[in-house]
């Protein structure tokens, strides 16, 4: 187990910055989740801390020990790969074993090795199968087994789920968190997908366009997003977002196009503009004349079982809204939504920070 | 898809039929030839009881090379291969995997293409030149490095072609796994490339085996190839032609042995070489 | 790190010097012959400047301009029909299914054996008192024809040789490329009534382009180095009928031992075909990928 610290971590590819400026320190024994929409740096800053990828400027380190210059091999880190890349020569326990035999481990350490980690994976049967022989959530496994048996310092994944479908994805989720429960090891997760980042982390960080937006706690980020990027980002369906005008006379109150008003939970003197995040859990179905409720209009209905799912449109602005329970809605109808004040969350209409 | 349940009309089957035989006729009539008296042959018969004369002829005779021929072609075909497909391997796997500057890859490749497409004997010259001012000429050694470099180019993009098919990612995860380079290519790169191996090393062995102008120019009878031994038939004053058939029908046995039990391999290099 | 950068080194060396010690530098050595004149006493070289008198002799060479015009004339219509017929029968025979293992094994073995060895096949068959050809033109009743040794019609059976030899690889191809093109494309154009040239107009030809070019600038490389066949069956004759550039290099450098003169007309050729080929490939990037 150990620490990684990055400070002032950049990375140039030619004129290109992908990733800028980037300070982070990775507590022992922390799951620490990297996430954020495709292109915006995330893999590449993995494989910067796996040595697979240089540092241009900034410093890295892992345990204490600045390892810019250290080799992936020797930074005592193993890491999962969205292809899970095994060795396809190979069969399972060959492929766990060999970065052991690399390592000069005689074949009976190689198997004390091997074995508990195969149990902890359910592979006992299949160690040896060769990988074209494994299903999708068995590679899987072989996979991060391989990265068990080193017992290294930190695990690195990238995106190891998104290969498998939807409902394996949802039990090797559950998998990873008791297996990173059991090993405590030091684990950076890469994923583009929100909810994998909301169940696994210990702490997310968001990222876009090679910048941290926010780095906290999943619950701290849902409730208090910094901005409204990141309020966006997390959440599904996604917060909804109004773009509305602050009334001078009473500076508490935020004006719709149509006339509608919200009563803010503070007021907002010296804002001409505000935008108002509501999650679409946040949202009521009230009645008409309702202080605080807004009109929209109903255009689909999408039950799930479980919630009904609201798809409406208030002039050009469109609005989700979800619900525990079933609604006696048609599309077309007009009907009116509120939310708690307390639950909007409040971002500078030009900045787009939270304010 | 829907094609496998329709059959051809019988007419297809004629057309392909009749090609393959006008293919394959001439092959047939010089094995034929080649079990022939010379009389036989020259009178045109096609009723004649068949002789290994010729056969004897083209092994035993005195004046006959084909033995040393066909130990020399083998000697220089298997070396030269053997050198050609480690360094292409080592090149292609330096490449496409060890992150070389675009430039690099592309001087080298432009300069193979290049160099592929000039006619050999342009530089069989200078090969012969430089090689007899060190002692080269009329030596395995200097044939084998002449081979070597004609097929080096051919190697190069299929040896690429089949590793740019290893996925990045296994590279990455074995040197994860602490392996260093050569580990990363011997343990990793090559056991999955080995059929692109088979094909490259197929055709490499063929051409070698075939190659005549520049085997001709760098050699003289100690060294000299089997084709060089099929071409001094046709060039002596009364030609030999039954045991010219003869040591054509020997030197393709090789060749032909190949296609039988490795023509996945060779298909596979074919169309992989002509992809490029 | 270090060791790393050790192996990229190492690993792309062997590459790197075999192109430059034999390649290369070979071209350094031609360009030094070619402005002397090379005579052998004694196993050393003996050199004699002559400037670029080798060069001013190349133009006035019959040999050297025939060779230039009959390797031409030989690749262009040899590979025109290489290319036509196997386009044809690749278009005539898809869908057959039965015997695909026998005809494949048929269509490979030509590629696969020696050039010189399809010389002597050839030459047995073209022989002008026993070869198979004559032998079934007199069943016929007809006159024996000197396929080789009739200067009007020796480079057109070189020509023949080479049809013979290369028309199964250029259907291989083409049948692969034909085979691979998506079934449902060709539903979909019956469906917009095409009719059966329009579907090769305006759907196969499109799709098979780039399988077409890679066979012919395959093929059209290979044709210009033709050595082996020439060698067995004509030696260039008669006269300079069937005379190519390979052998006309052949006979001056080695067969009369004008080391300076045969590198000069090395290199010319060598600047001919790398113009050629800058010249094709401004044209085919000026036309444009067809898509």
């Amino acid at each position: 187990m150990a620490t990684v610290e990055l400070k002032g971590v950049t990375k140039r590819f030619g004129a290109v910055e992908v990733i800028t400026n980037v300070d982070l320190s990775i507590e022992e024994g922390e799951f620490l989740v990297l996430v954020g929409p495709s292109g915006c740096g995330k893999s590449t800053l993995l494989r910067m801390i796996s040595g697979l990828e240089t540092i241009s400027v900034g410093d890295m380190f892992i345990g204490g020990k600045r390892v810019n210059d250290v080799p992936a091999r020797d930074r005592g880190i193993s890491m999962v790969f969205q292809s899970y890349a095994l060795y396809p020569h190979m069969t399972s326990a060959q492929n766990m074993s060999f970065a052991l035999r690399l390592a000069g481990k005689t074949p009976d350490e190689q198997s004390k090795r091997i074995k508990p980690a195969a149990g902890v994976l359910g592979l006992g049967d299949y160690l040896d199968r060769f990988p074209r022989e494994l299903s999708g959530g068995q590679r899987q496994r072989v996979a991060m087994g391989r990265a068990i048996v080193r017992e290294p310092d930190v695990f690195l994944f990238d995106e190891p789920l998104s290969n498998l479908d939807a409902k394996l994805r949802v039990r090797m989720r559950a998998e990873l968190k008791e297996l990173h429960q059991k090993l405590k090891t030091t684990t950076v997760y890469v994923t583009h997908d929100q909810v994998e980042a909301m169940t696994l982390a210990d702490r997310i960080v968001v990222l876009r366009d090679g910048i941290i937006e926010q780095v906290g706690a999943p619950l701290e980020l849902y409730d208090n997003p910094r901005n409204k990027f990141v309020g966006s980002f997390l959440g599904s369906p996604s917060m909804n977002f109004f773009d509305l005008r602050v009334d001078p006379d009473a500076p508490e109150q935020a004006v719709f196009a149509d006339g509608d008003k919200l009563c803010l939970p503070r007021s907002l003197e010296g804002h001409s503009r505000v935008t108002v995040g509501i999650r679409p859990e946040a949202l009521n179905l009230v009645a008409e004349g309702t202080e605080n409720a807004i009109s929209a209009k109903v255009v689909v209905i999408e039950p799930t079982g479980a919630e009904t799912e609201l798809f409406l449109r208030k002039g050009d602005t469109h609005i989700i809204a979800s619900f525990r329970e079933r609604l006696n809605v048609r599309p077309g109808d007009t009907v009116f939504l509120s939310a708690d004040p307390a639950k909007y969350h409040l971002f500078d209409s030009t900045t787009e920070m939270a304010i | 898809m829907t094609d496998h349940g329709r059959s051809a009309p019988l007419a297809r089957h004629a057309v392909l039929f009749g090609f393959a035989l006008i293919v394959l006729f001439p092959f047939l009539w010089i094995v034929m030839a080649s079990f022939k008296t010379q009389i036989a042959l020259l009178m045109g018969q096609w009723k004649f009881s068949p002789t290994l004369y010729s056969y004897d002829a083209v092994l035993n005779g005195k004046t006959s090379d084909f033995v040393t021929n066909f130990k020399n072609s083998s000697i220089i075909a298997i070396t030269s291969t053997t050198i050609v497909l480690t360094v292409a391997t080592l090149a292609a796997f330096s490449l496409y995997r060890l992150r070389w500057a675009d430039w690099v890859l592309r001087i080298l490749l432009a300069w193979s293409v290049i160099f592929h497409m000039v006619p050999p004997i342009t530089l069989a010259g200078a090969w012969y030149t430089m090689f007899r001012s060190i002692g080269l000429d009329n030596t395995y050694a200097g044939i084998i490095l002449a081979h070597t470099t004609i097929n080096l180019p051919m190697a190069l993009w299929m040896m690429g072609v089949f590793i740019k098919d290893v996925p990045k990612e296994l590279v990455e995860a074995a040197q994860i796994d602490g392996a260093k380079t050569p580990r990363v290519l011997w343990n990793v790169v090559v056991p999955i490339v080995r059929p692109g191996l088979a094909a490259t090393g197929i055709l490499c062995f063929i051409f070698s085996w075939n190659e005549f102008p520049v085997a001709l120019t760098l050699s003289q009878r100690a060294t000299a190839t089997v084709p060089l031994g099929i071409g001094k038939y046709a060039q002596e004053n009364t030609i030999a032609f039954t045991e010219m058939a003869a040591a054509s029908t020997l030197s393709i046995v090789p060749a032909f042995i190949l296609l039988i039990v490795a023509q996945r391999f060779i298909v596979r290099g074919l169309t992989s070489g002509a992809v490029k | 790190m270090k060791s790393d950068t050790f192996w990229r080194y190492a690993t792309l060396a062997p590459a790197v010097i075999l192109f430059v010690l034999l390649t290369i530098l070979p071209l350094f050595n031609l360009a030094a012959l070619s402005f002397h004149n090379v005579e052998w006493i004694n196993r050393e070289a003996v050199w004699e400047w002559v400037g670029l008198r080798n060069y001013a002799k190349l133009p006035n060479d019959t040999l050297f301009n025939a060779g230039i015009l009959n390797t031409i004339l030989f690749a262009v219509v040899a590979v025109a029909f290489q290319m036509v017929l196997g386009f044809w029968l690749a278009l005539m025979t898809t869908r057959v299914t039965r015997l695909r293992v026998f005809y494949r094994t048929v269509f490979i073995l030509p590629i696969l054996v020696p050039g010189i060895v399809i010389g002597a096949i050839w030459k047995l068959m073209y022989s002008y008192d026993f070869g198979i050809i004559n032998q079934v033109i007199l069943w016929f009743g007809g006159n024996p024809v000197d396929w080789l040794g009739n200067p009007d019609l020796a480079l057109m059976s070189v020509i023949i040789v080479d049809v013979w030899h290369w028309t199964p690889f250029c259907f291989l191809l083409m049948l692969a490329s034909l085979e691979s093109l998506p079934q449902d494309i060709f539903e979909a154009a019956e469906i917009d009534g095409a009719r059966r040239w329009q579907v090769l107009r305006y759907i196969i030809l499109p799709l098979m382009m780039p399988a077409i070019i890679v066979t012919f600038i395959f093929r059209m490389i290979l044709a210009f180095k033709v050595f082996d066949e020439i060698y067995l069956l004509t030696g260039g004759g008669p006269g300079t009928s069937t005379e190519v550039i390979s052998f006309t290099i052949y006979r001056r450098f080695f067969t009369e031992d004008q080391s300076g003169y045969g590198s000069a007309m090395s290199l010319a050729t060598i600047a001919v075909i790398a113009t050629m080929i800058i010249l094709a490939s401004r044209f085919a990037t000026r036309k444009g990928p067809e898509q």
